[in-house]
């Protein structure tokens, strides 16, 4: 599976499907090629990852990152996957 | 989800690096196979 830490929908929804679909431009080496990769961002996560390490890894980007991108993140990862 | 499983990280230097996520993931039991942060602007 794949783990993201970029923040920017667009870029997410394309690297997410190329991992899954292949490259959707075609114009790299993965185009036409589906890996079948399931993509996640970190903060989809959150549940996950023990509460001493999200604390001091990622507490002061959640609190730095507005919900609603938050909310849309998670979203556009859901989108890609077929949630 | 993540316990035992081989996972690519890709984070973002003005995000969430790299070695931030990869210290989330093994702390939740993942294998980190590859890590990587980049500049996306």
């Amino acid at each position: 599976m794949v783990v993201f830490g970029l923040n920017e929908p667009a870029n997410l929804r394309i690297m997410a499907t190329t991992f899954k679909e292949g490259d959707p431009s075609f114009a790299g080496a993965l185009g036409g090629i589906a890996l079948g990769l399931k993509s996640y961002h970190i903060f989809e996560l959150k549940s996950e990852i023990p509460a001493d390490t999200w604390k001091s890894e990622m507490a002061f980007e959640e609190l730095q990152t507005e919900d609603e991108l938050i909310e849309e993140i998670c979203k556009t990862m859901r989108e890609v996957r077929g949630d | 989800m993540l316990k035992g499983k081989k996972v690519a990280v890709f984070g973002e230097r003005d995000d969430v690096t790299g070695l931030a996520v990869r210290k989330c993931v093994e702390a939740a039991g993942g294998e980190v196979v590859y890590e990587a942060t980049s500049c996306f602007v």
